[in-house]
């Protein structure tokens, strides 16, 4: 870079209207200066980009990234043994352990792995039922006073029609009543006769 | 980013082992809200400002001393001659003296900004700070630092 280009450089620094890329030229071209043989207009302001050059080297005591790694395992251990406590199995705490985290515990899967399944099985049964083609609606039916309950408190029975065709309903009324009538007709004719 | 992490809380706190302890709390942290991580719009600058809410909460629980141990930098001798050309490393030392007397978030924006190249809009969203904070406190600390180099320019030229 020109001694020109570096004074100008210099300049927007001081007014911070650098841009970061400048800024980082700028830093560079001086550090990769020799101090005793710059510019003597610029040898002033080497110090400065060194310095900064200094500071970001600082960096931390060996075997950082392992006591990094400890932490992490440590918050992980701790984060289940909250799960697992009586006190996460709150409702507030099980919305919460429902959120899409990565695995925490054993225990945590298979809880939800069966309610899951209950829930599945669940609406299976409910859909078969209530989803039942040629469903015969049952009708409710207010029983008499003489099939009420002891306590006094009505019952309702559930009768369920077993006929779709009324001709085919009434022809069996019809078949049932003569079988009736032949038992009623058989019995008076053994009461005559005594 | 660890080590960006570290000299940012080395540089709030002033103690190795305490930045240390705040960085493991810091990724500690972080790793435990990981099913966030998707909503992070940046991942470094929510590092940064995690780690500077962690070094405030240290200086205030211990109530650390903010400005740097003066035997961590050695000081130039009170017996040098002033006549005496600096040399580079002294005037280092000058300028990191004077970064420690700057107010606590002109020192903050000139590191984030100077050594570790952050945007205007990262170093705001870190500091929990305006853009104006940022632009101001950066003029004025570079400023300083200005007054400071050319002073020490003026000595020199008059020696000559």
């Amino acid at each position: 870079m020109e001694k020109a280009n570096v004074i100008a450089l210099l300049e927007k620094y001081w007014r911070t209207e650098t841009s970061v890329e400048e800024e980082k030229a700028l830093a560079d071209w001086f550090n990769a200066q020799d101090p005793d043989t710059l510019d003597p207009d610029l040898q002033a302001y080497g110090p400065l980009f060194a310095y900064f050059g200094e500071e970001a080297r600082v960096s931390p005591g060996p075997g950082f990234e392992a006591r990094i790694l400890q932490a992490i395992t440590a918050a992980d251990a701790e984060t289940s043994a909250a799960a697992m406590s009586p006190a996460a199995m709150s409702p507030a705490a099980m919305s919460a352990a429902a959120s899409p985290v990565p695995p925490r515990s054993p225990v945590f899967h298979f809880q939800w792995g069966l309610v899951s399944a209950a829930a599945a099985v669940l609406f299976l049964v409910a859909s078969l039922f209530l989803l039942q083609p040629n469903q015969k609606h049952p009708v409710e039916t207010p029983v008499t006073a003489d099939t009420r309950a002891v306590a006094g408190t009505p019952v309702l029975a559930r009768v369920t029609d077993t006929y779709d065709d009324p001709e085919q309903a009434l022809a069996a009324v019809r078949h049932a009543l003569l079988i009736a009538s032949a038992h009623l007709n058989e019995g008076r004719k053994q009461i005559t006769n005594k | 980013m660890k080590d960006k992490l570290f000299r940012f809380a080395f540089h709030l706190l002033g103690d190795i082992q305490e930045a240390e302890d705040a960085i493991q709390e810091v990724f500690a942290g972080i790793w435990t809200k990981r099913a966030e991580w998707p909503q992070w719009a940046n991942m470094e600058a929510y590092c940064m400002t995690a780690t500077r809410n962690n070094c405030l909460d240290r200086l205030r629980r211990h109530r650390m001393p903010t400005v740097r141990d003066a035997s961590a930098h050695q000081l130039s001798s009170p017996d040098h001659d002033p006549h005496e050309k600096m040399t580079s490393k002294e005037m280092i030392q000058r300028i990191r003296q004077c970064m420690d007397t700057l107010p606590r978030l002109q020192q903050q924006v000139i590191r984030l900004r100077d050594m570790e190249g952050f945007s205007y809009n990262e170093i705001a969203e870190v500091l929990d700070v305006t853009l104006d904070q940022v632009k101001i406190s950066l003029f004025r600390g570079r400023n300083a630092i200005r007054q400071l180099i050319t002073k020490q320019e003026e000595k020199w030229k008059k020696q000559m």
